[in-house]
């Protein structure tokens, strides 16, 4: 996969991770409410960073589709909880993919290794007591 | 028998298509060029990330943690590495180790010629930096 390629695939999740947190935040309240907010935020400006990334070699970003179809019915916090877990494994692969495209010492290759570690620590923080199951190798192809 | 003389005849003709084959294989062999391989630029890396996961293998299997020794051994397969014969130095307090690590690999993630490589040194500092004790 090239540079670019790698960028558009993970802008394309990074809008859906940013749709997802917004969807999940409508069921949450309290400290959850407010780790979806964070997260949130962060998918946002790293969105905002892969796109400058890509105008800075000269392509259009992949534009965010008007609206995304969760993977599961979310009607509580239980299921707005497994959608932000979903939504943060879905982020560590398409990290794992930038690292992967990217050369040593670009700026992509960083915001990509600083990504898998933020999307890890997010997976940890809801899958909660389930953490000890989570994968060996965060983003790792199965 | 017939099976059997079959089976010869086919021996045969493949054995003389090898030789055949064999002699030009044989000379290409013997101009290959000589010149000692290009070393690794990311060995350096790898076998710094491989000790550190030979001595929390060894950390967590004398803890009698199953499942953090059960994981660093993936981390070690993952780099290609295999558990030493001889006891590695011991590694003192694991979870030190393993927060401790999680700069080093990162940088050497982002530093990594090869692409597969810094993926999966990332994928590693991300683990370390979200272990958790069983």
């Amino acid at each position: 996969m090239t540079v670019v390629g790698a960028l558009q695939s993970a802008l394309a999740v990074e809008h859906q991770v940013v749709y997802g947190y917004g969807l999940a935040a409508a069921h949450l309240a309290g400290k959850p409410y407010a780790a979806a907010l964070t997260a949130l935020a962060e998918a946002q400006s790293r969105r905002d960073r892969l796109a400058d990334l890509l105008r800075g070699r000269g392509a259009v970003p992949t534009p965010a589709a008007p609206a995304y179809l969760p993977p599961i019915a979310v009607i509580d916090a239980t299921s707005a909880i497994a959608l932000c877990l979903r939504l943060e494994h879905a982020a560590e692969g398409a990290a794992w993919d930038l690292v992967e495209a990217s050369g040593p010492g670009d700026v992509v290759r960083g915001l990509g290794v600083k990504w898998l570690g933020a999307a890890a620590m997010w997976a940890a923080h809801w899958a909660g007591n389930a953490a000890l199951d989570e994968p060996a190798l965060p983003g790792q192809p199965s | 028998m017939a099976d059997s003389a079959a089976m010869s005849a086919a021996a045969v003709t493949v054995s003389r298509r090898a030789l055949l084959v064999a002699a030009p294989v044989a000379f290409v062999a013997g101009c290959r060029d000589r010149r000692p391989a290009r070393p690794d630029p990311d060995a350096a890396a790898i076998a710094a990330a491989r000790d550190t996961e030979v001595r929390l293998v060894a950390a967590y299997a004398a803890l009698g943690d199953d499942r953090l020794r059960a994981e660093h051994l993936a981390h070690l397969t993952a780099l290609g590495g295999a558990l030493p014969t001889a006891s590695p130095p011991p590694a003192g307090d694991p979870a030190s180790l393993v927060r401790g690590s999680v700069a080093a690999l990162q940088s050497a993630a982002i530093g990594a010629h090869a692409g597969h490589v810094a993926a999966i040194l990332a994928s590693i500092a991300a683990a370390h930096a979200t272990q958790r004790s069983s």
